[in-house]
């Protein structure tokens, strides 16, 4: 594809032939380099390591991590929250964009949708982590047993094992749908095995006119589908804070400030991955600087968001007038864990309004240093509430000072390369931009052509 | 059933749609038609329109709501435990986990609909499939009777086809 198109004009209107667009973003779809191996090599013994600690924990008991009364809920949970929320901002690109008919989220789309699926997988390990016993994880299941048992569906935590199942299967469903063209177009090109793997995931597609209407209209209902289930699924996750009566956690608040935080998260981690990625798997004619930017504009909406609920925090919480909630909020922003708070308003809620100024959007450096300070600092965030607040409780005599033990950061960290990982080996096995929607519909095409 | 089928393929898209104002005007109501993109404009001109996938949708959503609600009530009922101060009929948080179902029944059977109407599970592709139809190529494939099939491969070509091939129908 050519350089950047005109500003204003659509992405999809590029008079860019078929042939160029769909050979330029299947040659991601090869035999990675052996830097990129290399690089596998690395975040495979992350996940070894991760898994040798987790043996560990298993065998020893749940004092190996930091983990002490009052603070049940440490970096395990802090985790979860995060990687949950780096899962929204997928859903949002390919569902509600698609429902906006945004025209730029074709070239972000299929990466962020992969970057989804994994970030949901690897939440969803934490929660059977942090149970300790994790052999009976199968007790949350309802099913008919000689102990009458039955899972407490009033319970917040019940409803997100509902919701966390949910939207890891409809997102896997959706990304999976989306592909099925593309896995068609590697199958025609592929040879031998290659050929009969594709032929395999591709499930017959042709591209003949009955498929297509299908197809659309499945995709249109996923689309419809998935919005209002992103949505549902942080608030249900801040519902693990905010119905409990816990300092810090228990306000009203909690549901749109988790789901702004979750997209801002979600759409820092595309432009953290896609800067880089657009070079490793040569896609820097179809990634562009100008989609990059538009991702951008969105994470400076959200930082909107993000800076109303931690002025409006404080705020409740002192016009509220309870004593106990006030003391919460001044330790959150002057004890132990303050160096963590002040990280966060920093990196969520003042950096991003540097990508107000052009020349930062679109200087793909500063665009990956926020995007990556960001995570930092929605990592954090989570952190402060979950942490912050357990440790000081109603209870002075009983307050402590959290700190993750090794065991704990090992697996944290052997969790992100697990999703990298995963996200790195399917990005070469499948093409990382949608083909099928970056070629422009004939009409379109004719009308840029001419 | 059809004798033979005759597909052609076209390198360009301007004589692909005139193949298929042709068709048209010609009374061809049956025919199957091959694109690397989606042709939303022109729907019209194509055969069969419409999808009852939003139908199946519906239903399986509402399958899923009331049985939501249902797991809900006979959980509450085989472990009657009161927690929280909450009733065992709590309909109010009961109708996050029917929510949830809905969306997860309804996306379950919306993906096994469409493999359903569209043929999707591994199968030999047919003999009018071109490789090109995946990459840059429009291709039309008619089902023919005896001498309808000369008829139809002449109006192909005369539109402007690059090839023209008979397989068994």
């Amino acid at each position: 594809m050519a350089a950047n198109p005109e500003p204003g004009t659509p992405f999809a209107m590029t008079a860019t032939p078929y042939r160029e667009v769909h050979e330029d973003i299947l040659q991601a779809v090869r035999f990675p380099s052996r830097r990129y191996l290399g690089l596998l090599a690395l975040l495979a013994g992350g996940m070894g390591w991760a898994a040798l600690c987790f043996g560990y924990q298993v065998m020893t008991g749940m004092g190996v991590t930091g983990l002490n009364l009052p603070v049940g809920w440490g970096t395990y949970i802090t985790s979860f929250v995060f990687w949950v929320g780096i899962g929204h901002a997928g859903t949002l690109i390919s569902a509600i964009l698609y429902l906006l008919r945004v025209e730029w989220r074709t070239a972000v789309a299929r990466a962020a949708e992969t970057m989804t699926v994994f970030a949901v997988m690897t939440a969803g390990m934490f929660p059977l982590i942090h149970l300790g016993r994790v052999w009976v994880m199968y007790f949350i299941m309802p099913y008919p047993n000689t102990a009458h048992l039955w899972p407490n569906f009033r319970s917040p935590l019940v409803f997100d094992v509902v919701a966390i199942t949910t939207y890891l299967t409809i997102s896997a469903l959706f990304w999976y749908l989306g592909l099925i063209p593309d896995l068609a177009a590697v199958r025609d090109r592929a040879t031998g095995r290659r050929r009969w793997i594709y032929g395999l995931l591709s499930v017959g597609w042709q591209g003949e006119n009955d498929q297509w209407r299908h197809y659309l209209r499945a995709y249109a209902c996923f689309a419809a589908l998935a919005t209002p289930l992103v949505i549902s699924v942080h608030s249900v996750v801040s519902w693990d804070f905010a119905v409990g009566i816990v300092p810090g956690w228990h306000e009203t608040l909690f549901p749109p400030y988790f789901v702004a935080g979750a997209i801002h998260s979600g759409l820092a981690m595309v432009l953290t991955l896609l800067i880089p990625l657009r070079g490793v798997l040569k896609l820097k004619r179809v990634i562009l600087p100008r989609h990059l930017e538009e991702v951008a504009k969105l994470i400076v909406l959200t930082g909107f968001i993000m800076l109303y609920a931690y002025v409006v925090e404080p705020f409740m919480v002192w016009y509220g007038g309870n004593e106990i909630e006030r003391q919460s909020m001044v330790l959150r922003a002057t004890g132990p864990y303050a160096p963590y708070y002040w990280v966060m308003v920093f990196c969520n809620a003042v950096l991003p309004f540097a990508l107000f100024w052009k020349q930062v959007r679109s200087n793909l450096t500063a665009l990956f240093a926020i995007g990556l300070l960001i995570n930092v600092g929605m990592w954090f965030e989570r952190y402060v509430i979950i942490v912050g607040s357990l440790s000081n409780d109603f209870m002075p005599s009983a307050w402590f000072t959290y700190a993750p033990s090794w065991v704990e950061l090992s697996i944290a960290i052997g969790a992100g390369c697990f999703f990298l990982f995963m996200l790195l080996v399917t990005l070469r096995v499948v093409p990382a931009v949608s083909v099928a929607e970056s070629k422009p519909e004939p009409h379109r095409a004719e009308e840029a052509a001419s | 059933m059809s004798d033979v089928r005759v597909t052609a393929s076209f390198p360009a898209f301007e004589p692909f749609l005139a193949a298929l104002h042709s068709l048209r005007k010609a009374g061809v109501e049956r025919f199957a038609v091959y694109s690397p993109v989606p042709l939303h404009e022109y729907e019209d001109l194509l055969p069969r329109r419409g999808s009852p996938l939003r139908w199946y949708a519906l239903a399986a959503g509402v399958l899923g709501c009331v049985g939501g609600f249902a797991l809900c009530l006979i959980a509450s009922r085989f472990y009657g435990v009161v927690v929280g101060g909450k009733p065992l009929d709590s309909w109010i948080p009961y109708c996050v986990v029917a929510f949830e179902l809905t969306v997860l029944i309804a996306g379950v059977v919306t993906m096994a609909t469409v493999f359903l109407h569209s043929r999707l599970y591994p199968r030999p592709l047919s003999s009018a499939y071109d490789p090109g139809f995946s990459v840059d190529q429009f291709g039309i494939s008619v089902p023919c009777e005896g001498e309808q099939r000369q008829t139809v491969a002449g109006l192909l070509r005369e539109a402007g086809a690059e090839t023209v091939k008979e397989s068994a129908g």
